[in-house]
Parts: structure tokens; C-alpha cells; sequence
């Protein structure tokens, strides 16, 4: 473990050391990420400007949950999106040859190998926003409800990771499906809505998206003090049952990797 | 014509060849549009009218607007940028046919490839979730729209070729697409009526090119605009495609001098 962080810190370095020399290609990425938090926040206000309850959620629960996911989705642009954007491109010309050679576990290299910094914009403006709305909502800090909320995120960024991951080692078999990252980011875009939403329009897609209505759903309910038992189990559960089956499947999909163009 | 009827049958090939990938696309617009629709529904679930529309009117507007967007959007001018930069738009000014028309013909192809499957998601959509849908009778307002729909084309193609002309100065091109197309949800009545936003943001608007992509093809299409404001719509964007498209061929005139071919 203590290997691994010390080879992520290298990696930081190294990410950090890009970005000063693609000052132009960052202050984009600076842009647009702002820009894109900007519009999923403001989508909510409108939604919620003249309602004062949608799917049993009020305006500032909505809000908050808009924020929370803002938070979430800024961290996975920034640590893991980059990489599963590369994924394809890894697979296709045969680069994943170089990174099977090193002595390092090829999940965790092709997880983690590019940060993307170009993010954090959007991280910070969802942190602000969440924290404003919980400032509005008077909601008490307390060690506990800190900690507990800290220990749903992360459960959720877990749960939200091994989806991805399971799904991206598909291109193992079809390297030319890059269209697949794109179409998770529709998927993941679903889990900032409640799960109410879906239940009372479409069962299929509920049961299609029932992993993802829980990663940034149950920790915002803890934050709001309304976290069910339900949550809490179907949270975990479906974290450790999809992380140790993405896990499994990387090293299964690993055995039919055949190196192409190399 | 024959070159050019070559150039819409194989850009219709080569989207096929890569199957999954098409079908996955069309699977993403799909959810993106039953967020949008699933939103608007629950908040019409407990308000006969809200915004000034009721509910049959708004959810015509979001069905609407996906049919339209999908034939709108619907381009392969955003790779023009990308093509300038790798060196690649040299293999179409070397070929003997106009590049503009040759941009229109591959353009055609992917319009009739993805309204085609619009047109099959929508009967799906209907039949699974029955929406309100609002059906104009009125044939004169339908000859309208068809007019505001083919402006519509008009507008988005000449600003995304012109997006993708930046690539005669620079390689950072993404960006500045990404944005449009983000402002558009908001400045172009992609995802909310631009007439539910306070009077005088909805009349800059209405100024800008933005709003005859989606929204007044649309709102012509629901019979909600006075002749007046029809009219004066429809002067507003023959204006806006005669500025874009002589912004179009000077651009280019330009980016052909400084263009120089990297890595060719």
C-alpha cells in the first residue's frame, strides 16, 4: 500500500509537470469545467424555481443533491476520467504491453496514471455550492455526521468507479468501441437525480440504473438526516459486490488481451 | 452530382461500419432525453400550468425539440477543426469537388442516418410512455416550421463550420465547442422554452442567432407566436444565415493563407 501511494505521489508530479507545459490546453480545460458546473447547477435552480417538492424532494434537498453529485463527478473528472478516456486508445495500439511489463498491478496504472487538474474549477465552485446550501438548509457539522457522510461519499465514488471499470474493460475485447466513455458519462449524469424519479416512470430504467441511484443519493441523505437502513446496505453492498467483480473481471479480460499492433 | 451522391453514400457506410458505436451514441441521446423529459413531467405532475405552458404544451415542446435537435445536430462539421490541425483537409482541397458542398453532401448523410433512428426512437418513446403530445392541424403553420427547421440547419451548420475553422490558428478548438454546445441548452431552447426566462433576456435573445436553431422552429410548429413575431422571427434568421455564411467563405479565404498542411 504504502508502495502504491508513493508511486501515485511520482505520478501527481509528473501530471503536474504536463500541465505547466500545456498552460493553453489547461486554461481550457479550467474553462469548460467551470462552465459545464455552472450549467448542472443552474439547470436545478430553473427546475426548481417554481416548485417547492419534486419526487418528495424539497427545492434545497434537490440542491443539495445537485451539489453533492457536482462534488462527486469533479473528483472523478479529475483522478479517473482521464484514463478511462485512454483506455481505448491503450488497448487499440497495443500501449497496455509497456504497463503489463511494469511490477505494478495493471488495474491500478490504468486507473490511475493521469490526473486531469484541469477540473478542479468545477470541484471548487461544487464545493462552495454545497456548502452555501447547507448553510442554508442549517445543517449542524458534527464529527459523526462528517465522518459518516465522508465514510457514504466515498463508498459511492467506489461504487461509481467500479461500474466504470467494469464497463471499460469491455474495450479489451472491442478496442474500437471508444464511443462507450461517452456514453457512461449519460449513464453517470442519472445519479444526480433521486431514484424516485425513475421508479415512478419507468421500472426498466430503474432497474437498469439501480446501482447508480444510490452513489450520490445515500450520502446526500445523510447529510439531509433521512439515510434509510435501505440505503446504507444497498450502498454498501452493491459497492463491495462490484468492486471485487470488476476487480475479477480486469484479471479475467487481462487473459484475453492479444497486444495488438506490437 | 455523382461525386457527390458517392460522398453521402459512403459517409452513410462508414457511420455503419462501426456499429456499436452508432448504436451506443443513439442510446446516450436517448437518456439525455428522457432526463430532460422525466424532469419536466414531475414538475408538471401537481401545476395544470407552469411557466406559462401547460403540461400537453411543454412536453410537445421537449418532444420537439428532440426531433429537431437530432436533425439539427446531426453533423460532421465538428471534425473540420481536428482535419485542419492533423494536416488531413489537404486530401479535400486536392479532390475535384467544392469543399463547402462536400461538407453539405457528408452532412446529409449523417442527418438522414440519425433522423431515421429519431424517427423509430420517437414511436418507441410515444408508445411506451404515451405522453400529451400536442398535433398541429393547421397545415400553413406546418409549411412554417418546415421553412424555420431547414433555417435551423442553416444557422448551426455555418457557426459549427466556423467553430471548426479555428483550427487554422489554433489546435485548442474543443474548448470553445464544448462551451457552444453547453450555452446552447440555455441560449437555444434545448432543454427549456427560451420564453420562461425574464422578458428582456428572452428579446436579446431572440436577437442572437441562438434561438432559431430549436426554439422558434418549435414555438412555430406550436402555433404560440403572434404573425408579428413570426414574421419578425423569420427576418431575424435570414438575416443571421446571410451574415453567417458570408462569415463562413471569409474565414475561410483567410484560413487557407495561413493554413500549411502540419505533417503532410
Amino acid at each position: 500500500m504504502k508502495r502504491y501511494l508513493k508511486v501515485y505521489r511520482y505520478l501527481l508530479k509528473i501530471n503536474f509537470a504536463k500541465l505547466v507545459i500545456y498552460r493553453t490546453n489547461f486554461v481550457s480545460s479550467l474553462v469548460s469545467s467551470l462552465v459545464w458546473g455552472i450549467f448542472i447547477i443552474v439547470q436545478m435552480l430553473l427546475l426548481t424555481s417554481r416548485s417547492t417538492q419534486i419526487f418528495g424532494w424539497t427545492k434545497n434537498e434537490l440542491l443539495l443533491l445537485t451539489g453533492v453529485f457536482s462534488v462527486g463527478v469533479g473528483l472523478f473528472h479529475i483522478f479517473l476520467t482521464p484514463n478511462f478516456e485512454n483506455i481505448a486508445a491503450l488497448v487499440n495500439f497495443g500501449r497496455l504491453d509497456a504497463w503489463l511489463l511494469k511490477p505494478i498491478d495493471s488495474q491500478f496504472l490504468t486507473s490511475f496514471m493521469y490526473v486531469n487538474f484541469g477540473a478542479v474549477t468545477r470541484l471548487v465552485a461544487a464545493m462552495a455550492f454545497t456548502i452555501y446550501i447547507l448553510v442554508q438548509i442549517q445543517f449542524k457539522l458534527t464529527w459523526v455526521s462528517s465522518g459518516v457522510f465522508l465514510l457514504f461519499f466515498g463508498a459511492g465514488l467506489l461504487l461509481i468507479y467500479s461500474v466504470w471499470m467494469s464497463v471499460v474493460t469491455l474495450l479489451i475485447w472491442v478496442p474500437r468501441l471508444s464511443n462507450i466513455v461517452e456514453f457512461m458519462f449519460s449513464i453517470m449524469g442519472m445519479a444526480r437525480f433521486p431514484r424516485e424519479m425513475f421508479q415512478r416512470y419507468s421500472q426498466v430504467v430503474l432497474y437498469i440504473l439501480f446501482p447508480l441511484t444510490f452513489v450520490i443519493v445515500s450520502p446526500t441523505k445523510v447529510l439531509l438526516a433521512k439515510a434509510t437502513l435501505f440505503d446504507a446496505i444497498g450502498l454498501f453492498l452493491l459497492t463491495t459486490l462490484f468492486f471485487i467483480g470488476s476487480r475479477k473481471f480486469w484479471q479475467f479480460a487481462m487473459k484475453y488481451y492479444t497486444s495488438a499492433s506490437s | 452530382m455523382k461525386k457527390y451522391w458517392m460522398l453521402i453514400k459512403n459517409t452513410w457506410d462508414e457511420a455503419l461500419v462501426y456499429r456499436l458505436n452508432f448504436i451506443l451514441w443513439r442510446v446516450r441521446v436517448v437518456i439525455r432525453f428522457l432526463i430532460t423529459y422525466f424532469l419536466w413531467s414531475s414538475i408538471y405532475s401537481g401545476n395544470q400550468q407552469f411557466f406559462g405552458y401547460s403540461r400537453e404544451m411543454m412536453l410537445t415542446y421537449v418532444l420537439m425539440v428532440y426531433l429537431v435537435s437530432n436533425f439539427v445536430f446531426a453533423t460532421r462539421t465538428q471534425n473540420i477543426g481536428s482535419e485542419i490541425n492533423e494536416g488531413k483537409l489537404t486530401n479535400y482541397l486536392l479532390k475535384p469537388f467544392n469543399y463547402f458542398i462536400s461538407l453539405g453532401a457528408r452532412d446529409v448523410s449523417d442527418k438522414l442516418l440519425n433522423f431515421g433512428c429519431t424517427v423509430f426512437e420517437f414511436a418507441i418513446i410515444y408508445l411506451l410512455f404515451r405522453p400529451p403530445f400536442f398535433f398541429q392541424e393547421n397545415l400553413g403553420l406546418i409549411i412554417l416550421a418546415v421553412v424555420a427547421f431547414v433555417g435551423a440547419v442553416g444557422v448551426y451548420f455555418c457557426i459549427s463550420v466556423l467553430l471548426g475553422f479555428l483550427g487554422f490558428w489554433t489546435s485548442e478548438i474543443w474548448a470553445t465547442r464544448f462551451i457552444f454546445i453547453i450555452l446552447l441548452d440555455f441560449v437555444a431552447g434545448n432543454f427549456f422554452p427560451i420564453d420562461i426566462l425574464p422578458k428582456i433576456l428572452s428579446q436579446i435573445l431572440m436577437l442572437t442567432p441562438f434561438p432559431y436553431m430549436f426554439y422558434f422552429p418549435v414555438k412555430v410548429y406550436l402555433g404560440q407566436l403572434t404573425t408579428s413575431a413570426t414574421i419578425q422571427g423569420f427576418g431575424v434568421m435570414a438575416v443571421w444565415v446571410f451574415l453567417l455564411t458570408k462569415a463562413m467563405f471569409l474565414v475561410w479565404r483567410k484560413g487557407l493563407k495561413v493554413y500549411s498542411a502540419e505533417g503532410r
